[in-house]
């Protein structure tokens, strides 16, 4: 990390914090091509986007069946938890991934005009948030369902939300970035992913796990990015620690972005 | 957006500015080659004879050299000086990978130079690809509100567009059907006519299109005429003579990346159709 950020010059950040800004101003146009992925996703079809709620709900609905029984929690408390944990574990995990091709994928664009390159990245942000927003309404079924309404935690929800999606397009940015030179990288984050969907309190809760993996758990950003704002929505309380870590994180990662942007930005289009 | 990259609706753009311009010195534009078998590419380069007289010898495609790291590169444009002044129409032409295209993208800012210097003052537009953005399901009228989003356009802007574009391509019912139904015909109606409704000072082609009935060719031309006057500079590449000679007051001929006749149109086709019969091409 300190090699890359010796290696940028003053003009280079400067241009890499400007495309960023100037790219976040481009509402229009990333709103515009986010939507239209969604919509393209699904053209032509009668649920259309609403398909992603329904086969998250029956994808979580069957999970926490079978878990309940294994581990004979209460679904009262399981269920709610299961839904929230995997709607913004996906989310997550699919910013993240589908950041690989946020470049690769609008090479034709790219190629025709000059435009802030974080626009692309946007696009694929807003168009996981709307994924996102569809199904989050399975959640909030199941909440109310089992009597969780929305209580003052909620508040917290929202700096949480704030520390999720800067965690998130961070992640995002560093791995378009890098996918784009190296084509290796798509895989080997999916990859990643996978292993960490265990290692992350995603289907168990942090406090069920003792010895070695309690140590795990503390230790993995991703619990602490969930955590934020999984907790408010639970009713719970999230921890200092939760906050210190995922404020970290987002801290962190948001300058390793900068300084590789900075270095990289004027190569991407010649890696298309 | 910073100034450079906004334009305007046609209002008689080229406000006169009189520093518009683009300089180039010493402009140079290499690629890496970051193939998964560039390793063999190597191998190739090092044990064909042939492909190892490529320096130079190459009728296509830029020369390929050693980078500084080791790795291949493929240098596109290569050092190229010119300056090109308020007025002036630029035709570029040149076999296929001379760089026509690599030195409209550089110009346009999509590329950075990696080398020498660009300076260019006034609004570019590039018009490389007129479907850009065009979305099967979209209908014409959405489309329309697409590219005037993808140009940078406010809406207001892109309203006063929307009314013009439609008269001029005469699309009738059709404006409010998806696009999918349309013909190449009546696609290129549409692009064309939404293409030359936003002019700006410098302007970028990749080859002027030709499509669409007679009648409407000849419409075309006319607009196309204003829309180019309109604007200070025209850069179009080009592999036809006629697009040159009607459209052109000065020409570039490229060869591996380099201009090697920087002229009047005649004279550059001309060495184009010597260079040509010399190569047995």
């Amino acid at each position: 990390m300190q090699i890359i950020l010796l290696r940028v010059n003053e003009r280079q950040i400067v241009k890499a914090v400007q495309d960023i800004w100037t790219g976040l101003r481009a509402w229009r146009l990333w709103s515009l091509f986010g939507f239209n992925d969604v919509k393209m996703r699904y053209r032509r079809s009668t649920l259309g986007p609403f398909w992603v709620s329904l086969s998250t709900g029956t994808q979580i609905l069957v999970m926490g069946f079978v878990m309940t029984f294994l581990f004979h929690n209460s679904p009262e408390r399981y269920l709610p938890f299961l839904c929230i944990s995997m709607v913004l574990w996906n989310m997550l995990v699919a910013m993240v991934t589908e950041g690989s091709n946020a470049f690769i994928g609008a090479a034709d664009l790219i190629l025709q005009i000059k435009r802030p390159l974080f626009v692309y990245l946007f696009q694929g942000i807003w168009r996981n948030t709307i994924v996102g927003a569809h199904t989050i309404i399975i959640f909030f079924a199941v909440a109310f369902l089992f009597g969780l309404f929305p209580g003052p935690t909620y508040l917290l929800a929202i700096p949480g939300l704030v520390l999720f999606m800067l965690n998130g397009i961070w992640m995002s940015g560093f791995v378009a970035i890098l996918s784009t030179r190296f084509r290796d990288i798509p895989m080997i984050v999916i990859n990643a992913f996978t292993v960490l969907f265990w290692l992350t309190p995603v289907l168990y809760e942090a406090n069920q796990v003792s010895g070695a993996m309690a140590h795990v758990v503390k230790f993995n950003p991703f619990y602490h990015i969930l955590e934020v704002l999984r907790a408010p929505l639970l009713l719970a309380w999230p921890t200092a620690l939760n906050w210190l870590v995922a404020l970290g994180s987002a801290l962190i990662g948001w300058v390793m972005l900068i300084a590789l942007f900075a270095r990289s930005r004027e190569r991407i289009p010649y890696w298309l | 957006m910073t100034d450079t990259d906004s334009v305007e609706v046609n209002r008689p753009a080229a406000r006169p500015r009189p520093d518009i311009g683009i300089k180039a010195t010493g402009l140079t534009v290499d690629f890496p080659i970051y193939d998964a078998n560039s390793r063999s590419l190597r191998h190739v380069l090092m044990l064909n004879p042939v492909a190892n007289a490529m320096r130079g010898a190459s009728h296509v495609g830029g020369t390929i050299a050693q980078g500084s790291r080791g790795a291949m590169v493929v240098r596109a444009i290569d050092g190229m000086s010119f300056e090109i002044a308020k007025g002036e129409r630029v035709g570029i032409i040149g076999h296929n990978g001379a760089g026509k295209t690599t030195l409209l993208r550089t110009v346009a800012g999509i590329y950075e130079p990696t080398g020498g210097k660009l300076e260019t003052v006034g609004r570019i537009m590039p018009l490389f690809n007129l479907m850009e953005g065009m979305m099967p399901d979209a209908t014409g009228r959405e489309f329309i509100r697409i590219r005037g989003i993808l140009l940078g356009l406010e809406p207001s802007q892109i309203d006063a567009l929307t009314e013009e574009v439609i008269d001029f391509c005469e699309l009738g019912v059709y404006i409010d059907m998806p696009v999918r139904t349309y013909s190449t015909g009546m696609l290129v109606r549409l692009a064309f006519a939404l293409a030359t409704s936003v002019t700006s000072d410098i302007l970028l082609f990749d080859e002027l299109i030709g499509a669409g009935d007679a009648r409407f060719v000849e419409r075309a031309e006319a607009r196309l005429q204003t829309f180019v006057k309109r604007s200070s500079i025209v850069v179009v590449a080009t592999h036809s003579a006629a697009v040159m000679q009607k459209w052109c007051t000065r020409a570039f001929l490229l060869d591996h990346g380099k201009i090697v006749h920087d002229g009047g149109v005649v004279e550059v086709l001309k060495t184009y159709a010597k260079r040509r019969a010399a190569e047995g091409a």
